[in-house]
């Protein structure tokens, strides 16, 4: 069944892949804006802040869903198996060596709060380079509880281990990072 | 540190805390240590927030959709293609079907026929005793017309030509050889 864009905007990320299945292109396009902006930034977080790399993989994650939409079960919350794929992308890609670069971003012009963003921005700075510091584990859970925000039970699905597993890594990733940025707050 | 602290951590600052929620914060970490793990994951959330797609990667994923989308009724009608055989098939059938079920409509005219007629021609003379009358045959000769039978199309047109045929020799008809124009006839007959 063809529906029109504005009732698939009410439909459900599940309804809109059986829609997609059937080769409906609006499915797609409002899919690809509840979603696209949302993976560019997992794969942001995920791989250094390397812009072509997050592209380059929301490109092939958002290719895999155009190729075989049908591997998509029903039953199944489109949340959790979009980010199962998006995350098995990564574990390949963590394979690789890599270099972590540290990322400068530019500041604006002088202003009056210019001292206090100096200061969020080397927040920021020193945050990214703890987060970046966890291993791949502790990472991925890191960035899917915190900054993804999904819950520990569909992190334990991504992951594919119990619940109690996330938990611990979460623990001691918060751990480590909230103890290196004890540096900052005594600073 | 439990879930929950997490997850208060993440969402509220110590102040924004009910007096139960404080209860349980401060039984396993000092306020300073749950201010300084609330900042640290507003700012973890709020890290590549600003960052968006560039907006060829939805150009080219709406171009790779669109190969794979299904077509609309017009091009899926064009683009589907046959076998010849099926298509010859499919021609012969509709065709045996028209000539099947084609109805024949036959179309009467009341058509005045014209007759020829050749009058009697009567001559009756005395001879001696004898009364000889000698008569002409008289003939008829009928004229058949061939009508042709009107088609569907030609009686909506309400046009049948029925083709003319000639009256000139109608309006005159010819009246016989008269015997006196024939002397060696009459002769025969009157002797002489």
């Amino acid at each position: 069944m063809i529906f029109s864009r504005q009732t698939l905007e009410h439909k459900s990320d599940e309804a809109l892949m059986q829609a997609i299945a059937q080769r409906d292109e609006r499915a797609f396009a409002v899919l690809y804006d509840r979603y696209g902006p949302r993976m560019y930034r997992f794969f942001l977080r995920m791989l250094w802040r390397d812009a072509a790399k997050a592209e380059d993989f929301t490109q092939e994650l958002f290719l895999k869903i155009i190729e075989k939409p049908q591997l998509f079960n029903p039953e199944r919350k489109f949340q959790t198996w979009i980010y199962t794929i998006a995350s098995n992308l990564c574990k390949n890609e963590y394979r690789r060596p890599q270099l972590p670069g540290t990322v400068y971003e530019q500041v604006a012009v002088w202003e009056d709060d210019l001292p206090e963003k100096l200061d969020k921005e080397m927040f920021n700075l020193h945050l990214r380079h703890c987060i970046d510091q966890l291993n791949d584990t502790h990472h991925q859970c890191f960035v899917l509880r915190f900054q993804e925000e999904l819950s520990v039970a569909a992190i334990a699905e991504i992951v594919g281990c119990p619940e109690g597993t996330v938990k611990s890594r979460l623990h001691h990733a918060l751990r480590q990072v909230a103890s290196q940025m004890e540096v900052w707050k005594t600073a | 540190m439990p879930t929950q602290i997490e997850q208060l951590a993440s969402q509220k600052n110590f102040q924004e805390l009910s007096p139960a929620e404080c209860a349980l914060v401060l039984a396993e970490m000092p306020q300073e240590a749950y201010e300084q793990l609330h900042q640290l994951l507003q700012a973890s959330r709020q890290l590549e927030t600003a960052s968006v797609p560039p907006a060829r990667l939805r150009t080219h994923l709406m171009a790779a959709m669109a190969e794979k989308a299904t077509p609309t009724g017009v091009q899926r009608f064009l683009k589907t293609r046959v076998p010849v055989w099926q298509a010859s098939a499919v021609l012969i059938l509709g065709v045996a079907t028209a000539m099947l079920f084609k109805r024949e409509v036959v179309v009467e005219k009341t058509v005045t026929s014209w007759l020829t007629r050749v009058d009697t021609v009567t001559l009756e003379k005395v001879v001696w005793r004898d009364r000889i009358v000698v008569k002409n045959k008289v003939v008829y000769r009928e004229k058949t017309l061939a009508v042709p039978m009107a088609t569907a199309t030609q009686l909506i047109e309400n046009q049948i030509n029925v083709p003319d045929f000639n009256t000139e020799t109608i309006k005159q008809p010819h009246i016989g050889t008269s015997l006196g124009d024939t002397p060696e006839l009459m002769g025969f007959f009157t002797g002489q």
